[in-house]
């Protein structure tokens, strides 16, 4: 007579296998909105959120290949600037610190040792005042200044960081992108885009 | 008043400025700040001025914390135009060799620091 016990233990240990699978799944999709329902009541709150999952990406070499994809020619290096620029960056500002600008370049400020740009051409001052987490209390930016970054890589100055996405502040939720210098820009390299 | 007085005086009017500040905007404020003692004190905010514009890193020592350093000289220099202060001529004549020699900035930056000297009243 055949023996089938071997074959039914099989049986009913794929069955096991299939249970505790299955119900590992709807113990996740149980979980899933109560964690982003949870989440969302944190951010929320204006709580010290970063509203990011990842850390900013540093323009570093061990950071390169995930910036890969933000190349725009050869001329630059890898991660220099976000895709669709064309090599040109922004720096979004008001009416009257035009003309200072195109005359002195921008200096960095001398709390933050930084130059704020974005690969961004194509805000509007309102938006570029949200996404680039601009002070509301200095004005809109109505102004758009265009930098050549694919020279200015070529006369030695390249971003310390970027381009990242703007972390949002107690005025402004970012979300923007932005290309960080720690360094000066001359005026050669800066012209008036709007 | 002394050096130190007016470091604490642009210490506390860069903090209650935004983050996102170009230097160029910090600095026309500081300078506004300061117009009243480029009379009072006018040689405590050379001193403090001639300190910041004094700071050198060539580019192969240069750290991300050296950033902040010079932004100071650029400060320092805007400050010097905005409030005419002649006697930092010498301190920015300086600064102009020792950015051909490679001792601080970029050659790039050799014009943008010569500019101020032409402009300087």
């Amino acid at each position: 007579m055949t023996d089938f016990r071997p074959l039914r233990r099989m049986l009913v240990l794929l069955l096991s296998l299939l249970w505790a699978t299955t119900g590992s799944f709807a113990v996740v999709n149980l979980q899933s909105p109560l964690i982003c329902g949870v989440s969302m009541g944190y951010d929320a709150a204006e709580s010290p959120n970063s509203g990011y999952d990842n850390a900013p990406l540093e323009a570093r070499d061990d950071y390169q290949s995930a910036l890969a994809d933000t190349r725009v020619s050869d001329d630059l290096v890898p991660g220099f600037i976000a895709a669709n620029t064309g090599g040109k960056i922004y720096h979004y500002t008001g009416e009257a610190n035009v003309a200072g600008i195109l005359e002195k370049g921008l200096v960095p400020g001398r709390a933050s040792g930084k130059v704020w740009t974005t690969p961004n051409g194509s805000l509007t001052p309102t938006q570029a005042q949200i996404e680039l987490a601009l002070s509301p209390n200095r004005g809109l930016p109505g102004a758009m200044l265009e930098i050549d970054a694919a020279a200015l890589q070529r006369a030695g100055i390249k971003p310390s960081l970027g381009p990242v996405r703007v972390q949002p502040t107690s005025n402004a939720p970012g979300g923007g992108l932005e290309t960080i210098f720690d360094q000066a820009i001359p005026p050669e390299f800066i012209r008036r885009a709007r | 008043m002394t050096a130190a007085e007016i470091e604490q005086i642009v210490d506390q009017t860069l903090e209650a400025l935004p983050e996102r500040i170009s230097g160029n905007e910090a600095n026309q404020v500081v300078a506004e700040r300061l117009a009243g003692l480029a009379v009072s004190s006018r040689d405590a905010l050379v001193e403090y001025l001639r300190g910041l514009i004094s700071f050198r890193i060539r580019e192969s020592e240069r750290v991300a914390a050296d950033a902040v350093r010079e932004a100071g000289i650029w400060m320092a220099l805007d400050l010097t135009e905005s409030l005419s202060l002649q006697e930092l001529r010498p301190d920015i004549e300086n600064l102009i060799r020792d950015i051909r020699d490679g001792a601080v900035f970029k050659p790039v930056h050799e014009n943008m620091v010569s500019r101020y000297l032409s402009r300087i009243a």
